[in-house]
């Protein structure tokens, strides 16, 4: 007799993020230009690193071009740091409007559908898509998107760059692909199911303690209270272990990331100090490589989290 | 804490030796220093791996046990208050104590390790910098703090607006669980305009809490970047200076460099884990004021035992006598809830321990007999009962000789079963929100009864059901309760029909007042 309530198809969910994202083209624009700006400009950092070593190691007396570099470095800072203002600020500001639309839209249709719809969902179906599912999608677009969002560019424009400044070097970085992937990827397919499971005992024990706390007046007037402290006390171990599987992908996987944090910076020297020695690369262009691989580690961190 | 020592400084070294190995390998063109180096920071990086690893595992599992301990001692705690606990902490506090307060506590236990490895990380990167160059060692020693401090008064605006954030949340999601819950009789009465308006509101509070977190966040983004990055242009403009006069070596630059730049890692950490500190002392002492809270009906000093069988109630107040193994059904209008406080020396209405005497089970003052015996001889159904969610298998347990059949019959609650497609295995959300306000209340009677209680107190057990379906009941439960004592609170007329004994109050209440 219960209806089940459909849930969107995953084209049917593109076209939806098509369609906000059309209605916003300009802002939506302005706001990756910026995540992108801020990006490239905390990529000059390095460039100038490099070139004042160069200088330094060219035998150059000079300190001017020394002051005028440090200068450029002082402006690319204030530039990045401006840029990283606004592009969250952006973000956050659309993010919010598309998700106030959403709200008010999802629960106008609620309160249009046909009686006949509402009796045979059930109330709980609707309940939990007027609550849990929209907590979810609000969820992701604050914390998740911007976050990986900032995180993917920056690896990118990282990479990019490294490739720009010195291709040779850059090879430095493949012996890194295979300890990333091949986990990660190992990962990726355990840890939705790990993760949805240890989120739904959460919340299932927090409704509970919640209902429990309110009801104290009557566990103790219907003698139940020892009853549901053993309730709640299994659910909170349940709750435990969920995060404990979570856990154990995590630790196997962990080890992975920071080796892949290491084995380019290693390669990066050993492959700088040959190409300076055969004279493929000056000691600036190293220099820059291995601040780039070092600068490298958190972005992807974050992006894999 | 150890494993949070090698946690960091392996990082912290790395660069270091990196500048070393642009030093010895690229300048100097010593190979054999080089492939040295190199290993030394694979080395490293193994290091940092294994304890790494280790760390993550040891101070989540710390974490992970301290918080579910703290959670479970406080609503252990709490629980056993039962009727006392109202009066005296709000529901939603004790559920945020008992999830966030208990997690903040935990957090310590994370971060403690890390905090140590901080210290000592940033002690040996001093030493290594101060080594190369005394200058930018105290620069960067000095400038680097300061500027992770710096970030800090940004922070707790952030915490406060995320907070805000969170409770327009909460209450849009209630509001929306509302509306959702009631939408049958909201489209009867035709409130959706009304109603649509508020969630509109409710919303538009969201997204301005959200802006203004999405400042914040803005706001502590730049600061993260501009206020470490200007000591890094500071030190490495020095650097280069020094180095262009010979002081330092161009790899010394880049270990200088590098160095100063990990810095931030370290303080990162140690304002993180201050700012952690706090937060789970003001955790810990909301978790010690719930401990602290006490039950506030004393225990008798040397109890005595409910008299065997099936014992009457009497009130001194009102002079109510309700003999044992009968039904009594009770007129007492307005003072109804306290009334049944005192008969069963329940928390609520009317201090149950007040001055005409408390009442009597059989021949014993209820205030002489445990609680905790009172409660299992003598049970209280009150109106406000919460339905708990869960499978109703679960939920309908019989303690006596009664069977869940007999008890859903009684409350006429059978047809209620039978509509679900599960039936007993139904499994019914938070406070049984799917069924209606008069199947609530009968599968509540039906929970009472099946206590199988020697002495019953129902309040109002039929407040929200028909007047047919009313008649049903009382005739069954009074069948079912027969040689039992049951007082029923209540001024449904069915009740006085089927009962041994009609008590009104409200008169003997009006003669004795005039």
């Amino acid at each position: 007799m219960t209806a089940v309530l459909g849930y969107a198809s995953p084209r049917e969910a593109w076209a939806w993020a098509r369609g906000v994202l059309r209605v916003h083209r300009g802002r939506a624009a302005a706001t990756a230009a910026c995540f992108l700006a801020a990006a490239v400009a905390g990529l000059v950092g390095p460039q100038l690193l490099g070139m004042l070593v160069d200088e330094v190691a060219g035998g150059g007396r000079s300190t001017t071009r020394i002051d005028l570099l440090a200068l450029g470095f002082l402006v690319a800072l204030v530039v990045a740091a401006v840029l990283r203002r606004s592009a969250p600020w952006r973000a956050g500001v659309l993010g919010e409007e598309l998700l106030a639309a959403n709200r008010t839209g999802l629960v106008g249709r609620a309160l249009a559908l046909p009686l006949a719809t509402v009796e045979s969902v059930g109330t709980g179906a609707l309940l939990s898509r007027a609550t849990t599912d929209l907590d979810r999608v609000d969820h992701a677009l604050r914390q998740g998107v911007p976050e990986v969002l900032t995180a993917v560019v920056t690896v990118v424009l990282t990479v990019v760059a490294m490739v720009v400044t010195s291709p040779l070097l850059a090879l430095a970085l493949l012996v890194a692909v295979p300890t990333v992937l091949l986990p990660t990827r190992w990962l990726w397919r355990r840890l939705p199911t790990a993760m949805q499971r240890m989120l739904d005992a959460w919340a299932g024990l927090t409704a509970r303690v919640h209902e429990s706390t309110a009801g104290a007046h009557t566990l103790e007037a219907l003698g139940l209270v020892e009853r549901r402290v053993a309730g709640d006390d299994a659910a909170l171990v349940a709750a435990v272990d969920r995060e404990r599987d979570v856990r154990a992908l995590h630790v196997r996987w962990i080890p992975w990331l920071e080796i892949s944090h290491v084995l380019p910076l290693a390669a990066t020297l050993a492959l700088g100090a040959w190409a300076y020695a055969a004279g493929l690369a000056s000691l600036g262009e190293v220099t820059t490589m291995v601040v780039y691989v070092q600068a490298l580690a958190n972005p992807v961190d974050e992006a894999l989290w | 804490m150890l494993v949070g020592t090698l946690w960091l400084v392996p990082g912290a070294v790395t660069p270091l030796v990196a500048g070393a190995a642009v030093d010895a390998g690229l300048t100097r063109g010593d190979t054999g220093q080089l492939v040295r180096d190199v290993v030394v920071i694979l080395a490293l990086g193994l290091g940092q791996t294994a304890s790494g690893g280790t760390l993550d595992f040891l101070a989540h599992g710390m974490c992970l046990h301290a918080a579910s301990v703290t959670q479970r001692t406080v609503n252990g705690h709490v629980l056993r208050l039962g009727g006392s606990l109202a009066p005296q902490a709000e529901a939603g506090d004790v559920t945020a104590v008992t999830t966030s307060d208990a997690n903040r506590i935990g957090n310590v236990f994370e971060t403690a390790g890390r905090l140590v490895g901080s210290l000592v990380a940033f002690g040996v990167v001093g030493a290594g910098l101060l080594a190369r160059s005394p200058l930018l060692g105290v620069i960067a020693l000095v400038g680097v703090p300061l500027a992770v401090v710096g970030i800090g008064p940004l922070v707790a605006p952030l915490q406060r607006r995320l907070d805000d954030q969170r409770r327009e949340l909460t209450s849009v999601n209630a509001l929306a669980a509302d509306i959702v819950a009631g939408l049958r009789i909201l489209r009867g009465i035709g409130g959706e305009a009304r109603f649509a308006a508020r969630v509109g509101d409710a919303t538009d509070r969201v997204r301005r809490a959200g802006v203004l977190v999405a400042r914040s966040t803005a706001a502590l983004a730049a600061a993260e970047v501009l206020l470490p990055g200007a000591v890094l242009v500071v030190i490495t403009w020095l650097g280069a200076r020094l180095a262009v006069a010979g002081t330092i070596t161009a790899g010394e630059l880049v270990a200088v460099y590098g160095a100063s730049a990990f810095l931030v890692v370290p303080v990162a950490t140690a304002t993180e884990t201050v700012g952690q500190f706090a937060a789970a002392r003001a955790g810990a002492r909301r978790v010690v004021r719930l401990l602290g809270l006490r039950p506030l009906l004393d225990e008798p000093a040397d109890p005595l035992p409910v008299p065997p069988g099936c014992p009457g109630l009497h009130d001194p107040l009102t002079g109510l006598d309700a003999p044992g193994g009968e039904l009594t059904v009770v007129d007492a209008g307005p003072g109804a809830a306290a009334l049944a406080g005192r008969l069963t020396r329940s928390v609520g209405p009317g201090n149950p321990d007040d001055d005409a005497g408390p009442a009597r089970v059989g021949d014993v003052g209820v205030d002489r007999v445990e609680l905790a015996a009172l409660r299992r001889r003598v049970v209280h159904a009150h109106p406000e009962d919460l339905w708990f969610s869960g499978r109703l298998r679960d939920e309908l347990v019989g303690h006596g000789a009664l069977d869940v059949d007999a008890a859903l019959d009684a409350a006429a609650a059978t047809e209620i079963v039978d509509g679900f497609p599960a039936g007993l295995d139904e499994v019914l959300g938070e406070r049984g929100r799917e069924v209606s306000g008069g199947q609530r209340q009968r599968l509540a009677l039906t929970r009472v009864l099946l206590t199988d209680a020697d002495v019953l107190v129902l309040s109002e057990p039929t407040s929200a059901v028909d007047a047919h379906t009313e008649a049903w009941i009382a005739a069954r439960v009074a069948v079912l309760r027969r040689g039992r004592t049951t007082v029923v609170l209540t001024q449904g007329a069915p009740w006085r029909h089927v009962a041994d004994h009609v008590v009104d109050l409200t008169r003997t209440l009006e003669r004795s007042s005039s």
